[in-house]
């Protein structure tokens, strides 16, 4: 006996010491997109991605809006509304005045001396079509009412200065040094902030959530409207929903079991050590978890609790044998709880075997969460168990049934299976993981109304060997942009190679401003404006300047966040940068025939990962079939495993026909769910095959409570308001349902059986 | 003595702020008596001389035009000579150039007469005369500090006379003549504003 509880404190000591070595803060994620990540994706495009969601993930943006003509007061409120939001904890900190003065005097001192070879796009097409519109546009401008007067020594066509500030168009004018927008009807200005890192505590908080609600009531007051997007108002919403719900759906299971087990053992301790058990189970599963993969999200760590609610399976098996009169027979049931264990085990480890975050991290948590809490049952339940013994005999009692019902019973299921096969439909969608609370889809849908311009979740990856060759290639790109720009297809579209362009390109803007600068009509530009031939001579002259060879290196050093945030760096011999897209018509017909360039459409390449993982689980589904009858048939023969085999195989069948009959579309989750009941009708259909004639109201009492137990865990699942654990558990309740009546039909039928054979059990 | 020091102290104290509550609600009733005075119709069209004077520039430039005035569509401003040019302002319009952008829109408001919309951008002093009004106004913004040092503005039943002293030291000095109501179906105002 002490032996053994030393082999527990053992193991659990090398779980421990494992889940130590790896161990690191935050552990255990929020983020919605850190669970579609797709390990086998190409790793330029996984860098891409990763660097999106880290710039998403935290930033927020709140817009005051006022009806128009109230400029001055709007951008008062949003000076009062700044200083608010810098005091609070929950917000790292916040932008909102008129530009970075500092750096746009630096970018301009770096890049006014090659003011000869940087040129805005619409100024490069005017140049090499119609220079003589350039000087035309100019003297517009000159006698224009508007002022602005031109630098006619160094930029007389304002060249460089429509280059320093192109970019998206907005209507601008800036009060007390904020800048306030114009959109439609309304006027608005804008704070960018960073939120803090999540906190998740014990306590379910949500501090952005609260602070945009108080913010909102205040700018009520003010007689404005506030709108807040941004991620971490989403994460912090799901990552409360998800607590809520571990907490409700834990809390509800536990209560179950605590109320099942005292009604039935009509003791305390069986039900601490049962609650022990999955305790250990959760803890070796977390372990587990941290000593392989390091991380683990909180909706597999949602999923991984409850399932990990199996355990008591094994405890229930436990403590039934121990009712039975006699001395204590643990012997009779390892059989069962050891094929039962591999069974599941076998299911749960081979999720683990697939690239997919969510899958992997489930497949660890619960297979060692399994390994735990049956090592603590076998380990220390034999010394810790003490229970009064009960003759039970209601086996016997059940209304008598036929052996053939069982088997009739399968076919006719797996029939069902068969039946609803063709009607079968996937789909895999990435509001499964997540729904967007209305409050908050709506306040985004009038943000976008008002501001047009926020990127697209589309973009292009480019990658090249080194930066002239990326940027080489980014030209090429934008090349196409400009054309679908040109058909209303794009508004709009952000590159380092618009700012930045290849060298190559340069030097051609350099020599096209060289030819434009010698043309007639720039003299005669001088000459209107009042200067003598010989003036205009020599202010033409001292215009020109050398071609300069910048690296990118410096260009992004004084270049603005949006154009360095473009930029991924480079690895291994490969250079990556981002293009992003406003204003997108339809979907770009993009063909990949330009090199190293992807168009990367996040949504997209979500749902086509959700997909593969789903068809992935399908094809393996099978596989782990036929490992567990190999396995249970090396311990009863074959035709005893096929009956074993069977109920599973038949539960997972009509669990799926109920899903497509019901009319919906079979998803990730759906394909997952089945997976589990495979594995709980496994271990269902060992016990009940395996139970000695003596053991089987003992047995049936155990499945009975594991059933009733696992039912309410997962009946509870799928009132979850995350639709892809709501599905999960709906499942799970059809076909757990259906496992417990047929191991239950089984023992009607086996106990004909076993009043025939009297005596020859097993 | 003493009292009558005292109460020369109150008398400045309760005073001063009296004064500028006084000059401001003088200010406001020259403003809206210029706007009153101002005739305003959806649709206007005219003629403008300017004088445009740049520091770099050797002489100052001379041009003239058509103007026109529109409620919905901002103003059209065509150059006849000595060059041919057109220029429309309005509230959409958002060029390249982030200098011109921070300008038009105050002398979008002029045109319009839109006083009271420019006291949140410019310190706004009015001056009633005989039979014309004047109106300064100078930024209280740093930011459009940096581009426009001043605006006058003067006329009568019309504006009459725009001087724009901008940052640079750039003066444009704009006088709008015979500028009329006309209706917007009239041939000459709606070729102004669909040239271009």
């Amino acid at each position: 006996m002490k032996g053994r509880i030393a082999v527990w404190f053992a193991v659990a000591a090398a779980f421990a010491l494992a889940a130590a070595l790896r161990y690191q803060p935050d552990w255990l994620q929020t983020d919605i997109l850190a669970l579609t990540g797709d390990s086998e994706a190409a790793p330029a495009v996984a860098r891409a991605q990763q660097k999106l969601n880290d710039q998403l993930q935290r930033n927020l943006l709140w817009m005051l809006v006022s009806p128009p003509g109230d400029s001055a007061r709007l951008a008062r409120a949003t000076a009062a509304l700044a200083e608010k939001l810098q005091v609070s904890a929950a917000i790292e900190n916040l932008e909102y005045r008129w530009a970075e003065d500092e750096r746009f005097r630096n970018e301009w001192a770096l890049l006014f001396p090659l003011r000869q070879q940087l040129l805005a796009p619409g100024d490069r097409e005017l140049l090499a079509t119609a220079p003589e519109q350039l000087v035309q546009r100019q003297l517009a401008a000159i006698y224009g009412p508007q002022g602005g007067a031109p630098d006619l020594q160094r930029d007389p066509f304002a060249v460089f200065r429509h280059y320093f500030t192109a970019g998206p168009r907005v209507s601008t004018r800036v009060y007390r040094n904020i800048p306030v927008q114009l959109g439609g009807e309304r006027e608005f200005t804008l704070i960018q902030a960073t939120a803090a890192p999540a906190q998740l505590g014990g306590r379910v908080h949500t501090p952005l959530l609260q602070l945009r609600a108080e913010m909102q009531d205040w700018a009520e007051t003010q007689r404005l409207q506030l709108l807040v997007v941004g991620a971490p108002l989403h994460t912090e919403y799901a990552a409360a929903g998800a607590q809520r719900e571990i907490r409700l759906i834990g809390g509800l299971s536990i209560a179950a079991i605590c109320l099942l087990s005292l009604l039935v053992f009509r003791s305390v301790r069986p039900l601490m050590l049962s609650l022990f058990a999955i305790g250990c189970g959760i803890a070796a599963g977390t372990a587990g978890v941290i000593a392989l993969l390091g991380q683990m999200h909180i909706l597999a760590f949602v999923f991984g609790t409850t399932v990990t609610g199996l355990a008591i399976d094994y405890a229930f098996h436990f403590i039934c044998n121990r009712l039975r009169p006699g001395d204590a027979k643990d012997g009779d049931i390892l059989p069962g709880l050891l094929l039962g264990l591999l069974s599941s085990c076998l299911a749960f480890f081979t999720l683990a075997l697939t690239p997919f975050p969510l899958l992997q991290q489930m497949g660890f948590f619960v297979g060692f969460g399994l390994l735990g809490a049956w090592l603590t049952v076998l380990l220390l339940f034999p010394a810790l168990l003490r229970l009064r013994q009960r003759p039970l005999d209601f086996a016997s009692r059940l209304p008598q049934g036929k052996k053939r019902w069982y088997g009739t019973a399968l076919c006719a299921l797996l029939l069902l299976g068969l039946a609803a096969l063709p009607r079968i439909q996937f789909a895999d969608d990435l509001q499964l993981f997540y729904q967007p609370p209305q409050f908050l889809a709506e306040e985004e849908q009038k943000l976008n109304g008002l501001l047009p311009s926020r990127a697209e979740s589309s973009y292009f990856l480019v990658q090249g060997r080194d930066w002239k060759q990326l940027l080489q290639r980014e030209w090429q790109l934008a090349e196409r942009l400009r054309a679908f720009q040109r058909e209303g297809e794009l508004q709009y579209f952000q590159a380092l190679s618009e700012k930045f362009p290849p060298l190559e390109v340069q030097r051609e803007d350099w020599a096209l401003m060289q030819g434009f600068y010698g043309s007639a009509p720039v003299e005669g530009f001088y000459k209107q404006l009042g200067y003598s031939e010989s003036e205009a001579e020599m202010l033409i002259g001292e215009l020109a300047q050398p071609f300069r060879a910048l690296t990118l290196e410096e260009w992004l050093a004084v270049a603005g966040q949006n154009y360095r945030d473009l930029w991924l760096g480079c690895e291994g011999g490969s250079c990556a940068s981002i293009v992003r897209l406003y204003g997108l018509g339809s979907d770009l017909e993009f063909t990949g025939d330009l090199e190293g360039i992807v168009l990367v459409n996040p949504t997209a390449a979500i749902s086509e990962v959700m997909s593969r993982q789903r068809d992935l689980l399908l094809a393996l589904l099978p596989l782990v079939m036929l490992i567990a009858f190999g396995v249970i048939a090396v311990r009863t023969g074959a035709r005893r495993a096929l009956s074993v085999i069977g109920l599973p195989l038949a539960a997972v069948a009509a669990a799926l026909a109920s899903v497509v009959l019901a009319g919906a579309a079979v998803n990730l989750f759906h394909v997952a769910a089945l997976l589990l009941i495979f594995g709980i009708g496994v271990d269902y259909a060992v016990f009940s095959h395996l139970s000695g004639e003596r053991e089987k109201s003992y047995t049936l009492l155990a499945i009975a409570m594991a059933g009733v137990t696992t039912l309410l865990g997962f009946g509870l699942l799928a009132l979850s308001a995350t639709p892809a654990i709501a599905d999960f558990g709906l499942t799970l309740a059809v076909g757990t349902s259906l496992t417990l009546a047929l191991a239950t039909l089984f023992f009607t039928g086996a106990k004909v059986k076993g009043q025939n054979r009297k005596g020859v059990d097993r | 003595m003493r009292i009558l020091f005292f109460a020369a102290i109150l008398c400045a104290a309760l005073l001063s702020p009296a004064a500028t509550l006084a000059s401001e609600i003088s200010q406001r009733a020259a403003l809206e008596q210029i706007e009153e005075r101002l005739q305003k119709a959806p649709q206007m069209l005219g003629r403008f001389t300017q004088k445009k004077t740049l520091p770099q520039l050797p002489r100052p430039l001379l041009s003239s035009g058509v103007v026109a005035l529109s409620e919905e569509r901002g103003v059209s401003w065509r150059v006849v000579e000595p060059i041919a040019s057109h220029l429309i302002l309005n509230e959409a319009q958002a060029g390249d150039d982030l200098l011109a952008k921070q300008i038009a829109y105050p002398l979008l408001q002029i045109f319009r007469g839109n006083f009271a919309a420019l006291e949140q951008l410019f310190r706004v002093e009015a001056q009633m005369l005989d039979n014309r009004w004047e109106v300064t106004l100078e930024p209280k913004d740093s930011a459009l500090a940096k581009f426009v040092s001043s605006i006058e503005v003067s006329g009568n039943s019309s504006i009459e006379r725009i001087r724009l002293a901008e940052a640079s030291a750039a003066i444009t000095e704009m006088q709008l003549l015979e500028l009329q109501p006309v209706s917007d179906s009239d041939p000459q105002f709606t070729a102004e504003f669909s040239q271009q």
